[in-house]
């Protein structure tokens, strides 16, 4: 999984703590998620594009994972 | 009365409560002390320690943790996991500690038997803990 959290959080001049707080997670958690180590629960990942200003899209790609990439689904 | 039940209890609040649980249980305990006990001042005792303790969880977890939960659904999940590993690791220990003493290969005593069970099933769980919450997730 990667994503695109570090660079929107930078974007904003928000810190890991900053967004952590904002989204009531640990600041392990949002090192974890940048770092594509966690996979967030859909509750998660819809709050962190909100407070980022984007959309779960936007943010989250599984493009070397089985089942093809962000855009792939229901056939 | 409406807003205190409406009002949001955020990380700092229970921080709050612990340390003023804490003040209180310690003054307490300082007061059971002034005639002294004759009994050994167990009670003053216990009042202090269980003061103190939550006297520094609340200030130590404010420090290492901040205005951030100090549960999220990634500890959730790592913590539930991790029992789980160990439940499985400790039925997989108990079945060759019944396996080795129908064997007649060791003589365990009931009281080692569970020892070593309770052992197990606590350092096996801190241990899984400890290993998904470096490794980020459970997958």
């Amino acid at each position: 999984m990667q994503t695109k959290i570090k660079e929107y959080r930078a974007a904003l001049g928000l810190t890991q703590e900053e967004l952590a707080a904002r989204v009531r997670v640990r600041r392990e958690t949002i090192v974890f998620l940048e770092k594509g180590k966690y996979n967030p629960s859909l509750r998660l990942a819809h709050g962190v594009a909100e407070v980022l200003g984007t959309t779960v899209d936007a943010l989250f790609s599984f493009e070397d994972e089985e089942g093809g990439g962000a855009g792939g689904g229901i056939p | 009365m409406l807003e205190l039940y409406n009002m949001q209890v955020t990380p700092w609040h229970r921080y709050l409560y612990r340390v003023i649980v804490g003040s209180i249980l310690i003054v307490w305990g300082i007061a059971e002390l002034v005639p002294v006990p004759s009994d050994g001042g167990i009670i003053p005792t216990v009042l202090l320690s269980a003061g103190l303790a939550f006297l520094l969880a609340g200030v130590l977890r404010w420090r290492k943790y901040g205005n951030t939960p100090e549960k999220d659904e990634r500890t959730r999940r790592i913590g539930a996991w991790g029992l789980s590993y160990s439940w499985i690791l400790s039925l997989f220990f108990m079945t060759v500690l019944f396996l080795l003493d129908y064997l007649k290969a060791v003589s365990l005593t009931v009281q080692a038997a569970l020892g070593a069970s309770v052992v197990v099933m606590t350092l096996s769980a801190l241990a899984f803990q400890l290993y998904l919450s470096n490794a980020g997730d459970v997958a």
